[in-house]
């Protein structure tokens, strides 16, 4: 290389291999940007295995809306990029950004269709996509039949509950680990001919997802992520192999679910407006951590009256013991509430060892009334021995941990008075 | 215990739990098993002292980590320290990111490597492509009539989107 440069050229020295690694976590745009100007790494963005196009680093700043120039600029750029790329080099990760608010009359349709299936050429390791709905529901086939693939990441605008379904005829994605989606209409036809034609899918996470199915169920399974999702159906989870479960900000009231026995389960949070309790919590010897939190926590609110005593009295019928769980926290909308739903837990968990209570603000009550301190205590004191007597059994337990709320001060600073007033040998503390 | 050396003959004496996390030693050791002591000195003579000092400190904060880790919702704040951590470790002149790049490769510690690679490519990242020849001491190895010449060939609809 011929270098007229003189004293220390760091950068220069190191080999091409972790060059075009640095370039990868680049831009595509970046990438060439900085390859430009010098004549040793002049071809290296070619070798970059990592195409990353966002339409966002094309439109400047000030202007929100569709910027005909800069969309010409950037569908060059792409075209100009994959015409340009080593052909015969593989390609490791491909994201693919365009703003759909930006492009209101879908001039960038059939462009974005055109890149995904070019790049699905290059046969991709993980594969990202943000685009309009169209273009992703007509590109859905050849995705789901790419493969090579072992992450896909699918995104598209908000969606109602009218838009069409995710579609899956043929699923051939014998690689694929992670499978990642936002904003979709799926239902028991999705999940059915995902599982069977993804043998290895290890984590499935959905957002802001319109679920009608009534099942999940998958024998390789270990994380699945259910977020600001809504549940049309009682959805059943049958996932034997379940590490990790998180479903949280769901968007439907009164969430059914079911959980068969996972064995294996070792992280749980459930965060919802409402959780039907008699069908949930059937799971988990190996459970470590549970995090429940719902307004009306576990009493099941929306059964009727004399059926809710059945399942107090009861606690949980289907539920085994939950020996190995060591951390548990709980959300509950009051006192009364409280005092109900922590004795449920801990008569099943004898090794807890640390507990977190957490007060919800007000603003998320459902037709609540607002009740003084003095009230509500009132209200909760038959149900008080229990609740201290539930806490007197935990031999193992070191701490508790009252999650701060700014708006129920009083409560909080009640529970602590009571908490320490009998619990002489824990810890007991507020956090933020 | 294991012994580095490094090119300005500095010793540095690590657990061999600690020193684990480099593949590169990993496989030696496990190679040397059985011998005597003077066998748990390793030689890295590509690297000067204050690397290897860095790579330490690098290796004991990731030892002192559990490996809980990966069900990263639970142990959230961890995360986040580590990650605190991590950026402040990697705030650093380009040139000893380099030479972590090249300790990290020849070690073969993936993590450290990949931490400092993505450091150097946020510090190419949104500078000019002038600002990275200063920053890499690269200087525009072109001259006028060079670039006349051969931007066309190659790259010449780079050229034309970017800079046209």
């Amino acid at each position: 290389m011929e270098n007229n440069v003189t004293g220390t050229d760091k950068i220069s020295d190191l080999t091409d291999d972790i060059l075009t690694h640095i370039l990868s976590y680049l831009s595509t745009r970046e990438a060439v940007q900085t390859c430009i100007f010098s004549k040793r790494w002049r071809s290296t963005w070619a070798s970059v295995p990592v195409l990353r196009f966002d339409y966002g680093n094309f439109v400047p700043e000030a202007t929100k809306r569709m910027h005909k120039e800069s969309m010409v600029k950037f569908v060059k750029f792409v075209r100009g990029v994959i015409q340009n790329r080593e052909k015969s080099l593989s390609l490791d990760t491909f994201e693919f950004r365009w703003h759909a608010a930006h492009d209101p009359c879908h001039c960038a349709d059939l462009f974005s269709s055109e890149c995904i299936l070019l790049a699905l050429k290059f046969n991709p390791l993980a594969f990202s996509v943000c685009a309009c709905r169209r273009v992703i529901l007509d590109c859905i086939e050849p995705i789901f039949a790419c493969s090579s693939l072992e992450s896909i990441s699918l995104e598209c605008a908000s969606l109602s509950s009218d838009d069409k379904f995710l579609n899956l005829t043929a699923v051939k994605l014998p690689h694929l680990k992670l499978l990642e989606l936002h904003s979709a209409n799926v239902d028991d036809n999705f999940f059915k001919m995902l599982f069977s034609g993804c043998p290895v899918l290890e984590e499935l996470k959905l957002y802001s997802c319109i679920l009608h199915a009534s099942l999940l169920s998958s024998e390789v399974l270990t994380s699945l992520v259910l977020k600001r999702c809504s549940f049309q159906n009682k959805l059943v989870i049958s996932t034997p192999n379940l590490v990790h479960i998180d479903i949280y900000h769901a968007q439907s009231d009164g969430v059914r679910l079911s959980m068969e026995t996972m064995t294996s389960l070792r992280a749980a949070r459930i965060q919802c407006l409402t959780v039907h309790v008699n069908d949930t919590v059937k799971c988990s010897k190996g459970l470590l951590n549970l995090h429940v939190s719902s307004t009306f926590g576990i009493s099941a609110h929306t059964l009727k009256s004399d059926q809710r005593k059945k399942v107090t009295r009861k606690g949980f019928p289907n539920c085994s013991n939950f020996k190995n769980l060591k951390s548990l926290q709980l959300g509950c909308s009051d006192l009364n509430h409280m005092f109900n739903s922590v004795p449920l837990f801990l008569h099943k968990s004898p090794n807890l060892e640390k507990l977190s209570l957490q007060i919800f603000p007000k603003n998320i009550w459902l037709n609540m009334k607002e009740k003084s301190i003095e009230e509500e205590w009132r209200d909760a004191k038959s149900r008080y021995e229990k609740w201290r007597d539930a806490l007197l059994q935990l031999k193992h337990l070191e701490v508790v941990e009252i999650v701060n709320c700014k708006e129920r001060m009083e409560i909080v600073n009640k529970l602590v008075e009571e908490l320490s007033s009998f619990l002489k040998s824990t810890e007991i503390k507020i956090v933020n | 215990m294991i012994t580095l050396i490094s090119s300005d003959k500095r010793k540095f004496h690590v657990l061999e739990e600690v020193a684990n996390q480099s593949l590169t030693i990993r496989d030696v050791i496990e190679d040397r098993r059985g011998r005597r002591r003077a066998d748990r000195i390793i030689l890295v003579t590509n690297i000067n002292s204050k690397i290897p000092e860095k790579v330490i400190v690098y290796w004991l904060r990731h030892f002192l980590m559990p490996e809980e880790i990966a069900h990263a919702s639970m142990s959230h704040k961890k995360a986040e320290k580590l990650k605190k951590w991590e950026a402040k470790f990697f705030d650093t002149d380009i040139d000893t990111l380099n030479d972590l790049i090249l300790a990290a490769d020849s070690l073969d510690i993936p993590s450290l490597f990949d931490g400092a690679c993505e450091k150097v490519s946020d510090i190419l990242k949104n500078r000019s492509a002038e600002e990275v020849g200063e920053i890499s001491k690269i200087e525009n190895e072109f001259t006028h009539e060079e670039e006349e010449e051969e931007i066309p060939s190659e790259n010449a609809w780079v050229w034309r989107n970017e800079f046209a």
